[in-house]
Formats: C-alpha cells, sequence, structure tokens
C-alpha cells in the first residue's frame, strides 16, 4: 500500500473512526436531546465523495438529539461552489423541496439576492438561551462578517459553521536540510525568494506551489502587499491597483524561476510534499486528513503567508440555511441549532477537515484531528484575514481571476496588461447586474 | 510511349499518395494516444513515482491502490450499472422513436409535415440551460424529478437522431417500397422489413453517437440524480474532485480509466462495423 493510497483510504476511516467516538459525550452539551419537534426534513449539501461518511455519522448523531426528524440528505456533486448553488437553485425552482442548503460563503450573498433563503432573527431571539453557548465561543469575527458584509446590516440568514483560511504547509523537513531557516511568523516575500535559491536545487523540486484553481489562492497575494481584488463591500475591481499588479509579479517570477510548478497537467501536493519535492503548499483544513494519514504531519508547520507590507490571508466559512420555501422550519431550525451546538462541531471537528469557529472546541480538540505544529494560526489569521470577495457574480468574477491568474503563472506575460484587462473584464461583471453583479 | 506507362504511373502515385497519408497518420497515432495511456499508466503508479517529468510510460511495480480508492469513496459498481442502464434506454429508445418520426417526415404526407418538421430543428439550436427550467418543472410535476426516469424520459425523443434517419430515408428508392406495397406489407411493416434493413448504417452511426453522448453526460445527471444509489459515474467523478479540489489526481485518473474502459473495449469489438457504417452514412 503506497503513500497516496494510505492517505485516503485511512483519512476517510480515521475521520469516520474519530467523529464515530463521538467525543461530544465527554463534554457537557449546550443542546438537550428534544423529542417535541417531528417531521421530515431535505437538507442539500455538496457532495464531496471524501466527506460523505462523516456526514453519514453526523446525521446518526442529530437523530439522537431529534430522534423525530427524518434527515433526508441530498448530496449535490458538483465541481464549484457556483455550480451546486446553481444546480441547488434550479431544482427548487422547478419545485422541489430542500429545507436547508448548506452554502459557503461563496454563494451565501447570491442566496439573500436570489430569495431563497429565510431570516433566522425570530428563531435566534426565541432560543437564544439554547444558542447562548455558541454565541459566547463563536470566533466573533465571524459574527460581525456575518452581519456586515453577509446580511449587509439586514436581517440574519446564517449562523457561521466551520471556516478556512488560506495558510502556508510548511516542510521543515526540506528547509533544515536546505539550510534554509524555518519561516515563522513575520515572514517575507523576500525570506521566500531567498529559500527558492537553496531549495529549487533539482528539477521536480519545488519551493512552494502557486495554484491558480481559485481567487482564495491568489488573494493572500495581493493582501500582502497592501492590495485587493475587490473593494471590501464586493462592489468594485481593485484588481489593477499598483500593489496587486506588483503581487501578481511576483508569484509570476516564482514560477518564471522554477520556484512553483506551472499551471497544466497535475500536481498533487500531498504526494510532492510527502517526497520531500515540495517545501510549501497553501490551503486550509481540506488536506489535513491525507497529511495526517501519511503520517507527515511531524514534519509540518503551518504559518502566516509570507509578507510584503503587512500580513493577510483569505478566509471563508460554511453555513446552513433555511430556504423559505421550507414547510418545516422548526425542524429545519433544529438542525442549525444542532450544526451550531457543541457536540455538532466536535464531531466534525474531528474529521480532520473541518475548523471549528468555535474558539472552546478549537483549542480543545483541532489538534487531536490536526496535530501539525503550529496550527493554532488558523484561529490567529482570522483576525486579520479578509473574506473571499463574494458577490452575486462570484462564479464569473472567479473563473474570470482563475484564467488570468493561470495565464500569469503559465507565461512571461506582462503582470500589469494582464491585470488591468482583468480588472476591466471584472469591472463588467459587478456593474451588470445591479449591486451584486451579474446573476 | 507516354500513353503505355500512363497507368503505370497512375498506380505509382496512388501508392505514394496512400503511402504518405498513411505516415501521416501513424505519426499521429502518438499524439493521440498518448493522454490516454499516459493516463492509464499514472492510475496504476504509486503516489511517489506518479505525474512526473518526463513522464513515466511503463512501470515494474505498477499497483491497484488508486483503484481499491475509487471504490472506498464511491460506489462504483453502483454508478456503472446505472450508466450503463440509462445509456441502453436512451441508445435503444431514441433509435425506436427517430426512426419511427424519421420515417413520417420522410414518406408520409400529412398537414404540416415540413412546418412540424422545422419546428423540430430548430430545437437542435436550443441549448441544455435553456430547457433545464422547464424540463425539470415537467419532471416534478410528473413526481419523477428525483428518478433516472427523469434522465432517459427526454432523451428518447432525439431531434439530431431523427434529421439523421429522415435524409438517410429520403435517399431510399421508393421502388423499392412500391413494390412492397404490393406485396401486401403496411406502412410499419415497410418500415420494419425494407427500410430499417438497409438503413443499417446510420442505426448504427446513431446509435454510437447517442450512446457515446449519454455516456458522457454528466449535465442531466447532476441535475435529477442526487441519491447515491441513483447516480452515474459522470457524477460520481465530479463528487471525487472533493469539495476542494482536494481529490487526488491518481484517484481520478483510476476512476476515468475504469470509466472509459467499456467504450474502448465495444469499440474494440464493433471497430470495423462502426467505422463502416460511419463511412456509409457521411458518403450520403
Amino acid at each position: 500500500m503506497d503513500r497516496r493510497e494510505f492517505l485516503k483510504l485511512a483519512g476517510a476511516t480515521a475521520a469516520v473512526a474519530s467523529a464515530s467516538r463521538v467525543p461530544s459525550l465527554l463534554r457537557k452539551s449546550d443542546l438537550e436531546p428534544d423529542d417535541t419537534v417531528t417531521g421530515h426534513v431535505t437538507l442539500a449539501f455538496f457532495g464531496a465523495a471524501d466527506i460523505i461518511k462523516a456526514w453519514d455519522v453526523i446525521f446518526a448523531d442529530f437523530n439522537k438529539v431529534y430522534p423525530n426528524i427524518k434527515i433526508d440528505a441530498v448530496p449535490i456533486a458538483a465541481s464549484t461552489w457556483s455550480t451546486y448553488a446553481d444546480a441547488a437553485i434550479l431544482q427548487m425552482a422547478g419545485g422541489r423541496q430542500f429545507d436547508i442548503l448548506q452554502g459557503a460563503i461563496n454563494i451565501q450573498r447570491l442566496l439573500i439576492t436570489k430569495g431563497v433563503v429565510a431570516p433566522l432573527d425570530e428563531y435566534i431571539e426565541r432560543d437564544k438561551a439554547q444558542l447562548a453557548p455558541y454565541y459566547a465561543d463563536e470566533n466573533p469575527q465571524f459574527l460581525a462578517w456575518n452581519k456586515s458584509i453577509i446580511s449587509k446590516g439586514g436581517p440574519t440568514y446564517y449562523l457561521p459553521a466551520d471556516y478556512n483560511t488560506y495558510c502556508c504547509w510548511v516542510n521543515t523537513e526540506m528547509f533544515e536540510k536546505a539550510g534554509v531557516p524555518v519561516p515563522s511568523d513575520g515572514w517575507t516575500w523576500d525570506d521566500l525568494m531567498a529559500a527558492g535559491e537553496k531549495i529549487c536545487t533539482s528539477p521536480g523540486t519545488y519551493l512552494i506551489h502557486c495554484d491558480p484553481g481559485d481567487m482564495f489562492f491568489f488573494q493572500p497575494w495581493a493582501l500582502t502587499n497592501g492590495g485587493t481584488l475587490l473593494s471590501a463591500d464586493w462592489s468594485k475591481a481593485t484588481l489593477d491597483s499598483p500593489q496587486t499588479i506588483e503581487a501578481a509579479a511576483f508569484a509570476q517570477e516564482l514560477c518564471l524561476k522554477g520556484y512553483s510548478p506551472k499551471p497544466g497537467g497535475a500536481f498533487d501536493d500531498v504526494v510532492e510534499f510527502v517526497d520531500n519535492k515540495l517545501a510549501i503548499f497553501g490551503c486550509g483544513m481540506w488536506l489535513n486528513p491525507g497529511i495526517v494519514a501519511a503520517k507527515a504531519a511531524g514534519k509540518v508547520k503551518i504559518v502566516a503567508w509570507p509578507q510584503k507590507v503587512r500580513k493577510g490571508t483569505s478566509v471563508g466559512w460554511n453555513a446552513y440555511p433555511i430556504t423559505k420555501s421550507s414547510k418545516n422550519k422548526e425542524a429545519a431550525w433544529s438542525f442549525i441549532k444542532y450544526v451550531a451546538s457543541t457536540r455538532a462541531v466536535v464531531n466534525l471537528t474531528a474529521t480532520g477537515q473541518a475548523t471549528p469557529g468555535r474558539k472552546s472546541i478549537f483549542f480543545a480538540d483541532l489538534h487531536k484531528a490536526a496535530p501539525e505544529q503550529g496550527i493554532d494560526e488558523f484561529w490567529n489569521e482570522v483576525s486579520y484575514a479578509t473574506p473571499v470577495p463574494s458577490p452575486d457574480a462570484s462564479d464569473a468574477v472567479n473563473a474570470a481571476i482563475i484564467k488570468t491568474v493561470t495565464q500569469l503563472y503559465s507565461s512571461n506575460a506582462d503582470p500589469k496588461t494582464l491585470m488591468t484587462a482583468l480588472n476591466t473584464q471584472v469591472s463588467g461583471y459587478l456593474n451588470n447586474s445591479g449591486p451584486g453583479g451579474i446573476s | 510511349m507516354a500513353t503505355t506507362h500512363a497507368p503505370a504511373l497512375a498506380k505509382v502515385a496512388r501508392r505514394a499518395r496512400r503511402l504518405s497519408a498513411n505516415t501521416v497518420l501513424i505519426l499521429m497515432v502518438p499524439i493521440f494516444l498518448a493522454p490516454v495511456i499516459w493516463t492509464v499508466v499514472q492510475s496504476f503508479l504509486p503516489g511517489s513515482g506518479a505525474l512526473r517529468i518526463p513522464p513515466v510510460w511503463v512501470t515494474a511495480h505498477p499497483t491497484i491502490a488508486n483503484y481499491s480508492s475509487v471504490f472506498n469513496l464511491i460506489p462504483f459498481f453502483t454508478f456503472l450499472f446505472n450508466s450503463v442502464k440509462i445509456t441502453l434506454i436512451i441508445t435503444c429508445g431514441s433509435l425506436v422513436t427517430s426512426a419511427l418520426a424519421a420515417y413520417a417526415f420522410a414518406r408520409l404526407r400529412f398537414p404540416g409535415r415540413n412546418a412540424l418538421f422545422l419546428m423540430f430543428l430548430a430545437a437542435l439550436m436550443v441549448p441544455n440551460v435553456v430547457t433545464a427550467a422547464p424540463t425539470y418543472v415537467l419532471m416534478h410535476s410528473l413526481h419523477l424529478a428525483t428518478s433516472q426516469t427523469a434522465v432517459w424520459l427526454p432523451g428518447l425523443i432525439n431531434v439530431f437522431g431523427i434529421f439523421l434517419l429522415r435524409q438517410f430515408f429520403r435517399g431510399i428508392p421508393r421502388d423499392l417500397e412500391d413494390a412492397a406495397r404490393v406485396d401486401g406489407l403496411s406502412t410499419l411493416g415497410v418500415l420494419r422489413r425494407i427500410i430499417l434493413p438497409l438503413s443499417k448504417p446510420a442505426l448504427a452511426a446513431l446509435a454510437i453517437l447517442i450512446g457515446t453522448t449519454t455516456w458522457n453526460d454528466y449535465f442531466w445527471p447532476s441535475i435529477y440524480l442526487t441519491n447515491r444509489s441513483q447516480m452515474t459515474l459522470t457524477v460520481g467523478l465530479v463528487s471525487l474532485q472533493g469539495e476542494y479540489k482536494e481529490g487526488s489526481p491518481l484517484v481520478m485518473f483510476a476512476a476515468v480509466s475504469m470509466t472509459v474502459l467499456p467504450l474502448l473495449v465495444l469499440f474494440l469489438f464493433t471497430q470495423r462495423a462502426i467505422t463502416q457504417s460511419l463511412a456509409m452514412t457521411s458518403f450520403r
């Protein structure tokens, strides 16, 4: 059995096994069993193959708390959050009933402006005692963002759940072997470039994987140089600012120097990292099960993104809103309370693929599922992270950014020309259909 | 002298042309085959040996680990069975409906025939995304929206198939039909005993086109099939990518290899018939 196989098989098994142990039983529960709420609830969620078994554990535990609510789980297999939203909204428009719709930040505004989701304020007010542990424990930054950039001062539609920030996963073995100091908080772009000279001494060995696959991955370069991709309210494109162009040029230089693999083909971060062919990859928590299963967690150090003028990184979070058309909002609300509860968050955290937004669980439980050195960086980064731009047109904006960044990383095209053209294109998407962009 | 040597020279010229054409084709073979072979080879490599440049084409230590991962992550055989089932239903069913409709448009006289045919052709211009919502509403109102029936039922009407067969049927001499009618065959009898046997190349070509399109279709199954026991291989492949594209490329390669395998096997066994039927259809 090779490492990759071990990585996936053991990762999935370990995730399910850990979740099955239900560590929440050892914890004082903030959600007592309730058999008064009854009915049937349909939950649509992102049907990725590697997380479905963990979901089954969550549903089973939910039924321990709410034995009279039947969850009908609908995994929607999609390649992006936008295609997931398109499929879900199409089905709902066609008459299908979803009571709860898993939604990452990318589609949260879209679901509001499309009128898909229902306000939660009445439920929150009514059950504030039950939700008190959640509100006391949840990272206040997420609650603030939920109010400002998602609700925009209007009703509350979401309770923020697990999240991801974009951190550097550093291969300490490669740094030590090359005689380069292992990065630590406050390290800079210059430190990164200097490390490249010493680490990339043989073909096929890379310093960092500059992944063009999502604006979430590109944004940290801009932020750490004082730039942005969009304005804070996501209404204007800022991709042609001098800071963002300079950031693009820097990332391009890493590719041109051979410090990063160029886009195209297939590049497996975990395999290359485990084989000491890749010194750094950017990631949230999603590759953690693979790293743990490959027994490579011991050589990982999580550090912040290298900076030029300031700290910065991307952040995004999940939520489970009730749909406006739900005919059993009470049961749907019960599921949302469950997902926010200690026992659910503990169980989700045990999968090793979810970073909890609840402080006590982050510091008590995440280390077991994610033993990498510096895992607390995920919490620290939230204080200076910037939510990944998620206007209504985020799909079109993201696709345009991916295309341009791919061009940037795979050629020596002029960054200023590319980013200026990209800015014009993205501005068009944002302007074409009102405040949120095209929909 | 010149006239004596002319046939020989023409023969040499023909051979030279054929040789040069074959040489070009042989040179192109690696270009077309390389990605397929690379994908299959990578799927048998351990992580540490895969995705290397220069590419690894042969390995002394193949592993089936990536294939094991596929079976661990998705119910592959369930998806395979569903894909085969839906492909067979749509292919066979649409051949029947296309043949019936095409014969009507080609031979039967009825009011508004040409206008109706133009309407059918116009439907070819409408992209899937436009019809997705109304089709879903229709399927939902029929209580079929979460079933495989919603995928194959609309697929039974294939406008391109009707068009293709109509054109083919119109090329068959009417005298044959007249003779059959004199012998007492009904309209359906003429279609079944005269037209369809003469249209085997067109039917085969159409079956190939519809079969491969249905096999590879992701759009409709992704909308209707949200229960894992009903999903097809294409939907299963997408789910392997993961929420954040964290899915292993090698596991994807293994799944892709197994997905294209049935089509490749089918092609190997029916290669001669396929090429002949495509060639004959295109000549018309």
